[in-house]
């Protein structure tokens, strides 16, 4: 699921993509699901049933019924309003611990290919370092040093994602300098800044886009694991992974604060993934041939 | 390139990927804003304690400094002390990788031993209703929090049906006499069948939990590289010969598409090695992932430090395992 290898991008005509779509029924329950996730996160303070922050000690750990359909927490909080306002938290983290690491890595990478020889050489042995950890016991590890909550949690996320797309942007990178219209491109004068933003970046877009969905689930899944092991995101914050990790405490008599807030983690990143595969497919022309 | 020059030119490049990541570590716990010496000796030390232990451990020395000595400690296998058990940080994971090894080993072969033969099927059937199972199977297994699916088998094996829960072995029968430190081989060395039976039973839900995410990489993977040696030509040619399609798939293609099911295989070690940080807390299984989350609450970072370059090195071992592998098996790999 990690690296994807491409060639340079034809041009595509839209009705192609919704016709590829329309015979993809699991790309489209992806896309469902996250339309759903966003409309959640949009509108969670006005679908949201009670405040995810008001505690009803008289009425907590009550199992699901037609008043709390996901139960409630130890301290009496509605479970379905703490999943749904948990989607935004999730929302947040994928994008800015994606952004963060395009930011760092498309850079890195497409000066890495470019240029090649020594700068390539270094930047590239620095990838090697970060890919060396796996990247949950990286994250934790540099969590740990710099402590837990939200923003420390994205940031230690974006510091192990990062040499995927640097690595990645680096080899289309090598493989489109190649190209006869670069060559034209210097003939003609132009400046290496240009040539890279104008002429290279836009034939990695393909595999970036892949890998950056793929990552927006991959990061939320991450970030649960750091909150789940007490690192993340902390209480009272209503962020799903968090919430897993107080259910586990109540697992034996009370498995519904379990159950929902992990089931809304596996389907946001299951989205992620079946429109990740689906963008692999159809955006590698390679694989879409064979079809 | 002959394999051995090949192989030998990997060991050197590993070199400085592994003072790469001690490096890295060093720099990171440098960062850290907690101080060690108070996490050591706690808020109400006297200055004169706290002194002592600076001269000790150096901590007055310029950072350059501190860096050498940290990394000579590194190469005599000094990993400094642990300050929630008090013991070398070495000690420590000897005493606890083995749970680690064991546990990962049955879920790499688990995953295996599923993977392929649904890789193989969904290959063969492609598109077929066995393709599209196998794949939702994969999607899942690659989209489920490995601590969520641990605890909700939890809830329903161990509350609800009586089965195994926690930790390696059945609390009332006694672990094997330690030789290995793996319960399975300990406990077969030993004769010791009672503990062999407990132990293989309380390793099936952890190995699972921890191996269904690599059983949907190893199958994708399978299943890719298994259609496109499928479309050459020599397969066709096989065909064409009246080989048998059981002949065709299992000694003409399976054996060509394992090259790169190879690294998979071997890249997904250290994966769950890093997985294994989240199954080993949910099922109290006593291993160095139990151990590094038990450290950080304790704002232990020699144990933290430690362990992390323990998996690192483990981590990157396997890849250099896996390429030579790759490289004797795809001669072109090492010619190229």
């Amino acid at each position: 699921m990690n690296e994807v290898k491409f060639r340079a991008r034809t041009p595509l005509k839209a009705p192609f993509a919704i016709r590829l779509l329309r015979n993809s029924p699991l790309a489209i329950f992806g896309v469902a699901t996250i339309a759903f996730n966003i409309l959640m996160a949009i509108s969670a303070s006005s679908i949201s049933p009670y405040d995810p922050y008001a505690m009803q000690l008289g009425n907590k750990l009550q199992g699901p019924d037609a008043a709390h359909i996901f139960g409630t927490d130890q301290l009496g909080r509605d479970i379905l309003t703490r999943v749904i306002w948990g989607s935004r938290v999730s929302f947040e983290i994928g994008v800015v611990v994606v952004a963060l690491s395009l930011f760092v890595g498309i850079p890195l990478g497409l000066v890495s290919g470019y240029a090649g020889g020594w700068l390539d050489e270094g930047i590239m042995r620095v990838t090697d370092i970060f890919l060396a950890f796996p990247a949950l016991v990286l994250a934790i590890f540099i969590q740990a040093a710099i402590g837990p909550g939200l923003t420390n949690a994205m940031f230690s996320i974006a510091i192990v994602s990062w040499p995927t797309y640097a690595r990645l942007v680096r080899g289309s990178a090598m493989s489109i300098k190649q190209n006869e219209f670069i060559e034209a491109a210097r003939a003609v004068g132009e400046g290496k800044l240009r040539i890279l933003f104008r002429h290279i970046f836009p034939n990695v877009l393909s595999p970036i886009t892949v890998q950056s969905t793929l990552d927006m689930g991959g990061a939320v899944l991450t970030a649960a694991g750091l909150s789940f092991i007490g690192f993340g995101v902390q209480p009272p914050t209503a962020e799903w992974g968090a919430m897993v990790s107080t259910g586990r405490d109540y697992i034996a008599f009370a498995w519904w604060m379990t159950a929902f807030p992990g089931l809304a983690i596996f389907l946001f990143v299951l989205g992620f993934n079946l429109l990740g595969d689906w963008l692999n497919d159809f955006l590698n022309p390679r694989l879409r041939g064979v079809e | 390139m002959g394999l051995a020059a090949y192989v030998l030119r990997r060991v050197v490049l590993l070199i400085p990927v592994i003072i790469g990541i001690t490096t890295l570590t060093f720099i990171i716990t440098r960062l850290v804003p907690a101080d060690p010496i108070i996490a050591f000796l706690g808020e109400f030390a006297r200055p004169a304690q706290v002194l002592a232990l600076e001269e000790k451990w150096g901590l007055n020395l310029p950072l350059y400094q501190q860096y050498f000595r940290y990394m000579y400690g590194l190469t005599q296998g000094d990993l400094g002390i642990s300050i929630h058990t008090q013991r070398p940080v070495l000690v420590d994971l000897e005493e606890f990788f083995p749970a680690t090894i064991e546990l990962s080993t049955a879920a790499l072969l688990f995953s295996i031993a599923l993977g392929l033969p649904m890789g193989i099927l969904s290959a063969i059937r492609r598109n077929k209703a066995a393709d599209h199972a196998a794949r939702v199977f994969a999607l899942t297994g690659v989209s489920i929090p490995v601590f969520w699916l641990g605890l909700l088998l939890l809830f329903v094996v161990y509350y609800k049906l009586g089965g195994p829960g926690f930790g390696r072995i059945d609390p009332n029968i006694s672990p094997p006499t330690r030789i290995t430190g793996l319960y399975i081989v300990d406990s077969i060395i030993t004769a010791n069948w009672p503990a062999l039976g407990s132990s293989l039973i309380h390793l099936v839900m952890p190995a699972f939990v921890l191996g269904y995410a690599t059983t949907a990489v190893i199958s994708r993977m399978v299943r890719a590289s298994m259609l496109e040696v499928l479309s050459q030509d020599y397969i066709r040619s096989a065909r064409a010969h009246g080989l048998s399609e059981r002949v065709v798939i299992y000694k003409h293609a399976l054996r060509n598409a394992m090259i790169p099911v190879t690294t998979v295989i071997g890249l997904s070690y250290g994966s769950l090695l890093s997985g294994a940080v989240l199954t080993e807390t949910i099922f109290a299984w006593p291993g160095i992932g139990r151990y590094i989350t038990t450290a950080i609450s304790a704002l232990d970072f020699p144990a933290v430090t430690g362990t992390s370059i323990l998996i690192a090195i483990v981590y990157v071992v396997a890849n250099l395992v896996v390429d030579i592998a790759y490289a004797y098996l795809d001669p072109r790999i090492r010619l190229g």
